[in-house]
């Protein structure tokens, strides 16, 4: 039996959760069957769903690599100003993308870094190596949190154990630390991958938004609706609920496989 | 608190909830010449729209204005998906014949009131030397210009490069085209780009004064648009909607389009 607080407690959450599906699925119902396959096929969408697969992808590789050892370090090592450095990496989480784009658009632009930049034949600004670093930096920070949280709950006794063993750091690192921090990894992979594919303001400045050349999936949605192109721009708009459904629930089901694994 | 008090408030306040909800869409579009009226605009109207808006409101206690901007292809998908706004004021009159034949529009109200004038903007100090239309076609030119679909100036860009017969030539300088105006300016402040197209009130307004320059087009080599006001057919509030488009083409309104760089059509 189950007592009034629990009932009304889950009648909350189904009630306000039910709403939520409404709204989300509401999004399947407008594009005609013919206009939403005619949308899919469109050279556009297929182009836009490309750029955005493979920019995100990339994006994520990067991320993972700078994140794991940055993660790893406020985690288990103290530094010099290491506080300012969790703070610093927390902030891009709290303001809103558009900012890091402009503050992307001003470091590229006519300075010194963004000149030494273009001296080396590096171009960021309106290319896809832009919508590779915006996706970068605005994934960057949600990827340390979580790897972060993954590292704090291994128990550095494990490490310790290694190394007393004779083992060096980077060994201990490889062959103790990473393994018990797999899931954390992957799952912080998972969630940067869709903070990737549905970065928008950010892209938009420092790609530029142009017409099939880095026009990305939520780019695609905003062009399209300002064309009046309802069913191209819901048909991205139901590709990036799918992927965003695949992600997450490649991330449930492997996180409660491993709860089981470990009970 | 014992769990049935928990029970109640909740169930009171996703009562509230739904209830707020549902009158939100009930209680707009009274018919009176009071009450709500919704204007759907050109991003590129903002800063006289709001202000007209403001001084309609003070003069019409009662009336309260909602504006939505949208490039023009938003504002279609608006009458479009919706079919609740009163008054629209598109960036560029031709649009109103595509939502004539639509029959979204009541014919006989649409009205021209300002003219929307393409200009060069280049950096400040203009390092580049650009002075007409020919020199965006020049080798190391780097230009950004409005999407060509989803913008009005971008539109007017492709025109009037055709009138010059400069098309090709500048077209293979476009580094981007971006689908919102704003960010033009936002590339050339930031050295991104040496020139843009943009519209003459934009590059007037107080954000770029002293920031970048403005050059002139030849009228004859331009592609000037206008920016009109019409009633749709879906309006729930004529008479404050005529109000309203009467206000913002009467010689008061037309002083506020003025003070935000655009110039009246009867001048």
């Amino acid at each position: 039996m189950k007592s009034k607080f629990e009932i009304t407690f889950i009648s909350i959450s189904f009630i306000f959760t039910s709403f939520l599906f409404v709204i989300i699925g509401s999004i399947f119902l407008i594009p005609s069957p013919q206009g939403f396959i005619e949308s899919l096929f469109s050279d556009e969408m297929l182009t836009a769903l490309k750029l955005t697969l493979s920019t995100s992808i990339l994006a994520v590789v990067l991320v993972m690599l700078v994140a794991v050892p940055t993660a790893y370090s406020i985690s288990r090592y103290s530094f010099p100003l290491k506080s300012i450095v969790k703070s610093i990496l927390d902030l891009p989480m709290a303001f809103p993308e558009i900012v890091l784009g402009i503050a992307l658009l001003m470091l590229f632009g006519n300075n010194l870094f963004g000149n030494l930049l273009r001296s080396l034949g590096i171009d960021i600004v309106f290319t896809t190596t832009g919508i590779i670093v915006a996706q970068f930096f605005v994934a960057f920070p949600y990827a340390v949190k979580i790897i972060y949280s993954t590292f704090s709950y291994i128990n550095p006794r494990y490490e310790l154990v290694s190394r007393s063993l004779g083992y060096g750091e980077f060994e201990t690192f490889k062959n103790i630390t990473l393994p018990l921090a797999k899931n954390g990894i992957f799952a912080s992979s998972v969630v940067t991958l869709a903070r990737c594919i549905g970065t928008f303001a950010a892209v938009l400045l420092v790609g530029g938004g142009t017409y099939l050349k880095t026009e990305t999936l939520p780019i695609a949605i905003y062009f399209n609706l300002s064309l009046g192109n309802i069913d191209m721009a819901i048909t991205a708009g139901i590709i990036l609920v799918l992927i965003s459904f695949v992600a997450i629930f490649t991330l449930e089901k492997y996180s409660n496989e491993n709860i089981k694994g470990m009970n | 608190m014992d769990s049935k008090q928990v029970a109640v408030i909740a169930i009171i306040l996703i009562l509230v909830v739904v209830a707020g909800l549902y009158a939100s869409g009930l209680l707009t579009g009274g018919n009176s010449a009071q009450g709500n009226i919704t204007v759907l605009a050109g991003a590129g109207t903002m800063s006289a729209m709001n202000e007209l808006k403001t001084s309609f409101e003070k003069q019409n206690p009662g009336t309260t204005v909602n504006i939505q901007y949208g490039n023009s292809g938003e504002l279609f998908a608006a009458l479009q998906t919706q079919k609740t706004a009163d008054v629209i004021v598109p960036g560029d009159l031709t649009f109103m014949d595509n939502a004539k034949n639509k029959g979204y529009i009541i014919n006989d109200t649409v009205k021209p009131i300002v003219y929307h004038i393409p200009v060069i903007a280049v950096q400040k100090g203009n390092p580049k030397n650009i002075t007409s239309v020919t020199d965006l076609g020049k080798s190391g030119i780097k230009v950004a210009l409005g999407d060509t679909n989803a913008t009005a100036v971008g539109k007017e860009s492709i025109k009037l490069l055709n009138k010059t017969g400069e098309l090709t030539a500048v077209q293979s300088n476009v580094v981007v085209y971006a689908p919102t105006v704003n960010q033009l300016l936002t590339y050339l402040t930031s050295g991104q780009v040496d020139a843009a197209i943009v519209t003459e009130d934009i590059a007037n307004t107080s954000a770029a004064q002293g920031k970048i320059d403005v050059i002139q087009i030849p009228q004859d080599q331009n592609a000037i648009a206008t920016i009109g006001v019409g009633l749709t057919s879906f309006t729930q509030n004529k008479d404050a909607a005529t109000k309203f488009e009467n206000y913002i083409t009467s010689s008061e309104g037309l002083s506020i389009w003025e003070k935000h760089g655009f110039k009246p059509v009867n001048q």
